[in-house]
C-alpha cells in the first residue's frame, strides 16, 4: 500500500495524463456535450416559441417545463431503461448499454432545462426589441430565428447550465449506459464504482477532474455574461 | 433627380395602396377603451400630425393603423389592397428604436431580408438607406453602441430602404438633440415629397407646424379635431383646439 494519501495519488494520476483518467474524460465530454447539442436543436426553438408565441396551452408547457427542471435523474434513466429496454418502443434501436442510449437520455433530462431557461433569456430580448422587430414586418413564428441569434450570448451560459446538468448527473448514465469498462463508463459512474471498490485515488482523481470541469464551465458562463453586460451598459 | 427605371417601378407599384382610409376604428384592451371610432383618411405625400396629450391613445392608434394591433371595431381600408401584403410597404418608426445586436448594415438589411428582397438590391438600398440617413460610414459599427439620435437615424434608414407607402411615426425626435432632430426632419420631409404618406404623433407643435399638412388632436382615444394645419394654428372657436393650445402656451 502506497504511503501517498489519495489526493496526492489523484493528482498524479492526471498529470501523469492516466490512460483510463483520460478515456473517461474524454467520454463524459463527448457525451455531455453531444446530448446538449442534440437537446438544443429541439430545446431552443420551443423556449423560443414560449416567449414570443401565442398558442392555446403555451401557460401550460411553459409550467410543465419549469416543473420538470427538478424531474430526478433516475427517473428518466427508469423510464429510458423500460423504452430502449428489448421489449420496450424504442427496443428496436439496440440502444440500452450504449453511448447513444446515454445521449438519448442525457438530453431528454436536460431538455425542460434547457427549454425554461432559453424561455427566460428570450423573453427578456423580446421584451427589449419585440414591437420592434415586429415593426419592422416579422411575425411571431418569423421572429424566432432573428431572436435566437438577438439572444446568442444569453443561450450559451443556458447551454452551459444544461451541460453542468448533464456531466453531473450519475443517474441515467449509470441506469442507461451501465458503467460498461471501456465502452459507457463516464466520470459520474466511475466515481461511483471507484468508491464502492475503495479505490480512492482514481474516484478522487476523477472527482477532482469533474471539479476542474464545473469551475470551467461557471467561468466561461461568467466570461460571457459579462461580455453581455458590457453590450448592455452601452445601450443609451 | 431621375430615380432608376427598377426603382421606379417600385415607387408605382407601391403607391397605388394610398388612400389609406380608416373607419370607425376602436381598440379595447383588457377591457379598457383605449381608441374610440376613428375616422381618418391618408393620403399619398400628406403629413398629418397626431397632437393630444399623453395617454390620448396615440400610439395606440397608430400601432393599429400600422397592423401591429388589431382593430376591436372598425375598418382600414388601404385601397382595396389586399390585407396580407400592406405590411411589405409601411412601416412604424418607435420613440425609442429597438435595433438588434448587430451591424447597423444588418439591421437595415433585416428589414429588407423578411420582405424577400433579393441580395443585390438589398445591397443597394442598404447603401442608400445609410446616405439619405447621412450615417455613410456607419455600415459596419454596431448599432447598440451608437447614440440614441444615431440608432433613430438608422430606423430611418430602414424605413427609407423598404420604399415604404406610409409611415407612422411616434413621437420619433422626443429623446433627440436639435442636430438629429433636424436630419430626421429633412428625413420625414424627403419622404413625403418623395409620396410616402405620413402620420407622426408629436408633442412638439413647431415641429407639426413646420412639417405637418393635417392636423389631428386626440382627446381620451377619440380624434376629436381633423383639420388643416393653417386653420388649426390659427385664432379658432373651436373649444377642443384652443384649449389645448392653450395648455401648450401655458396660458
Amino acid at each position: 500500500m502506497s504511503d501517498k494519501n489519495p489526493f496526492q495519488l489523484a493528482l498524479e494520476l492526471i498529470l501523469s495524463l492516466d490512460p483510463t483518467v483520460v478515456e473517461i474524460t474524454v467520454r463524459s465530454l463527448l457525451v455531455s456535450g453531444a446530448a446538449v447539442a442534440l437537446s438544443a436543436v429541439f430545446a431552443l426553438p420551443i423556449g423560443a416559441l414560449l416567449a414570443i408565441g401565442r398558442f392555446p396551452g403555451r401557460r401550460a408547457l411553459d409550467f410543465i417545463t419549469t416543473t420538470m427542471i427538478a424531474f430526478p435523474a433516475v427517473l428518466v434513466g427508469l423510464i429510458g431503461s423500460q423504452m430502449l429496454g428489448y421489449n420496450g418502443p424504442l427496443g428496436f434501436l439496440q440502444w440500452l448499454f450504449t453511448i447513444q442510449g446515454m445521449i438519448l437520455a442525457q438530453a431528454v433530462l436536460v431538455m425542460p432545462l434547457l427549454i425554461a431557461f432559453a424561455r427566460g433569456a428570450i423573453g427578456a430580448e423580446w421584451d427589449r426589441v419585440g414591437e420592434g422587430i415586429r415593426t419592422l414586418g416579422f411575425n411571431r413564428t418569423q421572429a424566432v430565428w432573428p431572436m435566437l441569434m438577438e439572444s446568442r450570448f444569453a443561450l450559451i451560459t443556458v447551454l452551459l447550465a444544461g451541460f453542468g446538468r448533464a456531466i453531473a448527473e450519475v443517474g441515467t448514465a449509470n441506469m442507461i449506459g451501465g458503467n460498461i469498462l471501456g465502452d459507457t463508463r463516464v466520470l459520474t459512474t466511475a466515481i461511483m464504482q471507484e468508491t464502492q471498490r475503495g479505490d480512492f485515488a482514481l474516484a478522487n482523481a476523477l472527482g477532482l477532474i469533474l471539479l476542474f470541469l464545473a469551475t470551467g464551465v461557471n467561468l466561461a458562463g461568467r466570461v460571457i455574461v459579462n461580455s453581455f453586460s458590457l453590450e448592455k451598459a452601452s445601450q443609451p | 433627380m431621375r430615380l432608376p427605371f427598377r426603382r421606379r417601378r417600385k415607387y408605382r407599384q407601391i403607391r397605388a395602396l394610398l388612400p389609406m382610409s380608416a373607419k370607425n376604428v376602436g381598440v379595447v384592451v383588457r377591457g379598457k377603451c383605449i381608441v374610440k371610432g376613428v375616422d381618418l383618411k391618408l393620403r399619398s405625400g400628406e403629413i398629418v400630425a397626431l397632437v393630444g396629450h399623453n395617454g390620448a391613445g396615440k400610439s395606440f392608434l397608430l400601432k393599429t393603423l400600422h397592423g401591429l394591433l388589431k382593430p376591436t371595431t372598425g375598418t382600414i381600408d388601404w385601397a382595396g389592397a389586399p390585407v396580407r401584403e400592406i405590411w411589405r410597404h409601411q412601416a412604424l418608426i418607435l420613440q425609442r428604436p429597438a435595433l438588434l445586436r448587430r451591424s447597423v448594415a444588418a439591421n437595415i438589411d433585416l428589414a429588407l431580408r423578411v420582405r424577400g428582397i433579393r441580395r443585390l438590391d438589398r445591397m443597394r438600398r442598404v447603401t442608400e438607406g445609410l446616405r439619405v440617413a447621412k450615417l455613410v460610414g456607419y455600415a459596419r459599427r454596431r448599432a447598440l453602441r451608437l447614440s440614441v439620435g444615431e440608432q433613430q437615424r438608422v430606423a430611418f434608414a430602414q424605413a427609407w430602404a423598404i420604399y415604404p407607402e406610409a409611415l407612422f411615426l411616434d413621437e420619433v425626435t422626443s429623446a433627440l438633440d436639435p442636430a438629429s432632430k433636424l436630419i430626421v426632419e429633412d428625413l420625414v420631409s424627403r419622404l413625403a415629397q418623395r409620396g410616402v404618406g405620413i402620420i407622426m404623433a408629436s408633442q412638439d407643435l413647431e415641429q407639426v407646424e413646420r412639417l405637418a399638412s393635417r392636423v389631428c388632436l386626440m382627446k381620451h382615444g377619440q380624434l376629436v379635431v381633423d383639420m388643416a394645419k393653417s386653420e388649426f394654428f390659427a385664432p379658432s372657436d373651436k373649444a377642443e383646439v384652443a384649449s389645448f393650445l392653450a395648455t401648450f402656451s401655458g396660458k
